[in-house]
């Protein structure tokens, strides 16, 4: 198993600690107490994982957040931008896409945004932010 | 991924060019961009390797969307309305530099 | 106008080199066609019938004089010399090849363009009326509320798969130029404190399988709570759209299923207790983007009257509308001569709107929602002189609202999913409207009409159901067949067309429109619109005038 932090790391690991796992599709309706929850995305299309970890960020959850699933490279800015600090990725999906497109994924996405989300791991600043708070 | 659609028939095998996107037609060894060049499969064997072969050029990333055209036994027309359409062309002469009547 | 500053600049460029690189993946087989299919999408590339289609936004309708050349550009070198305007003011390229889209869209960003979001299940192109800022019964310019929603969802991560695609419209008038409420979220201004709109936000309108009018959410919301608010209308919809049919995805079906006060208190619990810091430049952002909206300085002139004869006088009738500043006119351009596709423009055409806005226009086109162009800001006095240069280029027909001008989405000429053609009708019927226009006209009558818009399937992207005639293409025995619907609406009395009755032939349809309008002709009192005659007498009438007698199809 593969892990992508919020800082481009791309690392093979043995064992990973993945805590809690809660699918995508059904965030919480309270504060976990855990220290690690991983959500797990039903399908490459199915974005309702990035809503959940929106949720949880907001209910103050402030332990480690781990996106696992068939996600993309593509995807994975979109985990860190909705408060994810990890993605999650198999042998065979790292084989077949690629290790270099993991490791390159935060370089060759969309880095800024013009809103920066609450609980955001990504790259971004904020446009608006830039242009506004000076 | 090449699926067989519709009515069964003689078929022949389809798909877009990876690149260009150009319609293309599966000619026994190499795709072609003209339908006279398409080899027919005209029982279920031979329909079965048209549509792994329509399979294996999409894993090689040569075409996208292969598929089998089912065609009329007597008239060599694809059978579907779609399919007569997508091999037609549009039934218009496209836009061009010349102004339209006013 | 809007002009991109370096953020902007920065930020398309930066998506079109991560496309790049998505392409590239693609071609090497590290993204399958399975996964390269939605980030494909996502940037408006399709596979279409015949080719790679590009679709390009065009944010509210609006391009400037360069970016319209830029257009011409790429009509020319990477397509077949001409491009398409949809309905949702995009414009399409339906012969692009895979290998130069990357291409194209380095020099769309140049030009301060994009394909962000035209297509995919997640926040599509804002539109807007197409007439903003300059029509003379608007209360706020919607366009700064369009660019602010176009930064606030573009890359989006947390809304980019989403059930469905998601549309929003936003208008600032009581006449409705969008039809804002057959859109997934609507949004009406309104003027409120220091400058900032307040909105009444509309939800769950839509066409396609099943359409809808959309439901008032909440009326009057103030500015600071309008991104909080969409924001988590997005949210619960990403989590509880329905994802198990892509025909029942749509928030118009989670919001028919939960009902609309269900709906309502999942979004205001979703908003309960929200930081909203993120939102805090929505208003000096606001403000930012306002201020290049700015009337442009235009020297007052004097308020004349211009009327004429023939071509020139229906040109002036027809497609010359009010502007908000005295001596200044707004002019549509038809892109619906006799016979031609409905929203299709030459390269060459392009470069000549290009031309005259530059000249006449103060350098700004539109693009309308009924696939039309718009030169919004002309002197009166230089009237004449457009259309002149109109008539040079084949661009002057005189039809805009006529039933000749007609919304026809590509059908099954280009369109992949479609189950018929349309341009074909779109061309048929163009040809036997105008001559009935002319003519009446000519007798001195009120040559105005039913609106008119066709689609080649289901999915209405021809918006036939808010029309007043509809026609949709449907696939009987792999045949073509033509079904009807009357008294759609698509302005302020949005409606839903009924259906008539059994389809016809493509033959057919010219003689049944006919017919159609020949009873509203009978039956009308004296200025009534068509919508009007048919809320008032009812689809039988119109039932017995096409069903009773075979249609006669000349061979
Ligand atoms: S309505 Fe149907 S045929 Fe027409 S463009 Fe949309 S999907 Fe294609």
């Amino acid at each position: 198993m593969w892990l992508l932090d919020d800082h481009g790391n791309f690392d093979r690991h043995e064992a990973i600690d993945t805590g809690r796992e809660i699918p995508g599709e059904t965030p919480p309706t309270a504060l976990p107490n855990d220290e690690v929850i991983t959500v797990r995305f039903g399908g490459y299309a199915d974005g309702r994982g990035f809503s959940t970890g929106n949720r949880l960020r907001k209910m103050g959850f402030s332990g480690r957040l781990i996106a696992a699933g068939p996600l993309a490279p593509d995807q994975a800015r979109h985990a860190f931008q909705s408060g994810f600090d990890a993605v999650l990725v198999e042998d065979d999906a790292a084989e077949r896409q690629g290790e270099r497109a993991w490791r390159e994924a935060i370089k060759h996405s969309v880095g800024e945004l013009y809103v920066s989300g609450i609980g955001s791991h990504g790259p971004e600043r904020g446009i608006w932010r830039a242009r506004h708070d000076h | 991924m090449a699926k067989v659609r519709g009515p069964k028939g003689p078929s022949i095998l389809t798909a877009n060019e990876i690149l260009s996107g150009e319609v293309v037609y599966w000619s026994g060894d190499a795709w072609s961009r003209s339908v006279d060049d398409a080899v027919r499969a005209g029982d279920d064997g031979a329909r079965e390797t048209l549509t792994a072969t329509g399979k294996a050029e999409e894993d090689a990333n040569r075409v996208v969307g292969a598929y089998l055209v089912v065609l009329d036994a007597v008239t060599s027309v694809p059978v579907e309305l779609r399919e007569r359409r997508r091999l037609a062309g549009p039934s218009f002469p496209l836009p061009h530099s010349a102004p339209h009547a006013a | 106008m809007y002009q991109y500053d370096g953020y902007d600049q920065a930020f398309v460029a930066a998506r079109a080199a991560e496309f790049r690189e998505q392409v590239g993946r693609r071609l090497t087989g590290q993204l399958t066609e399975d996964e390269f299919k939605p980030l494909r999408l996502k940037n408006g590339l399709y596979l279409q019938l015949h080719a790679y289609m590009l679709r390009i936004a065009i944010p509210y309708g609006v391009l400037s004089s360069k970016q319209m050349r830029t257009l011409a550009h790429l009509a020319e070198n990477y397509d077949r010399g001409y491009g398409h305007f949809t309905t949702r003011q995009n414009i399409q390229f339906n012969w692009t090849e895979l290998r130069h889209v990357p291409d194209m869209l380095d020099l769309l960003a140049e030009a301060g363009m994009h394909a962000i979001q035209t297509s995919g299940n997640c926040i599509r192109n804002v539109t807007t009326d197409a007439f903003a800022g300059v029509a003379g019964d608007e209360e706020v310019d919607p366009r700064a509320t369009c660019e602010l929603l176009r930064q606030w969802s573009s890359a989006h991560p947390e809304f980019a798969f989403l059930p469905r695609k998601f549309k929003i419209a936003v208008i600032g008038a009581n006449a409705d130029r969008a039809a804002m409420k057959f859109h997934d979220i609507g949004l009406r201004a309104y003027p409120g404190e220091n400058g900032l709109p307040r909105y009444d936000i509309w939800v769950g309108g839509g066409q396609g399988r099943t359409p809808r009018v959309a439901q008032l959410f909440e009326a009057d919301v103030p500015f600071e709570r309008l991104l909080p608010t969409l924001d988590a209308m997005l949210r619960v919809y990403n989590l509880h759209g329905r994802r198990d049919n892509k025909y029942k995805a749509r928030i118009k079906i989670l919001v028919a299923e939960m009902g609309l006060e269900a709906y309502r208190a999942e979004v205001y619990a979703d908003m309960e207790g929200r930081d909203l810091s993120p939102f805090a430049e929505a208003a000096p952002e606001y403000e930012r983007i306002l201020a290049h909206f700015a009337t442009l300085p235009l020297p007052e002139g004097e308020d004349v009257t211009i009327s004429g004869d023939g071509a020139f006088g229906e040109w002036i009738d027809q497609n010359v509308t009010a502007h908000k500043v005295p001596g200044y006119a707004v002019v549509s351009v038809s892109l619906k001569a006799r016979g031609a596709i409905p929203g299709d423009a030459t390269g060459e055409e392009m470069r000549m709107i290009a031309d005259l806005a530059e000249r006449y226009s103060g350098g700004e086109i539109r693009v309308t929602h009924r696939q039309n162009l718009v030169l919004p800001s002309v002197r009166a006095a230089d009237l004449e002189a457009v259309f002149e240069a109109l008539v040079e280029a084949g661009l002057a027909t005189g039809n805009i609202g006529l039933s000749s001008d007609i919304i026809a989405c590509p059908g099954l000429d280009y369109c992949a999913l479609a189950t018929a053609r349309s341009i074909p009708i779109a061309q048929a019927l163009s040809e036997r409207l105008r001559s009935r226009e002319i003519r009446v006209r000519q007798e001195g009558r009120d040559a105005s009409g039913p609106t008119l818009n066709i689609s080649g399937c289901i999915n209405a992207c021809g918006h036939h159901h808010a029309a007043n005639i509809g026609i949709l293409g449907l696939n009987k025995a792999e045949s073509e067949s033509y079904q009807i619907t009357l008294g759609g609406r698509a302005d302020e009395g949005a409606a839903v067309g009924e259906i008539l009755g059994p389809g016809f032939t493509a033959e057919e349809i010219p003689d049944v429109v006919e017919r159609i309008i020949e009873t509203w002709d009978a039956h009308r009192a004296e200025g009534e619109s068509f919508a009007e005659s048919y809320a008032r007498l009812g689809k039988d009438v119109f039932k017995a005038a096409v069903y009773e007698e075979p249609v006669n199809v000349a061979a």
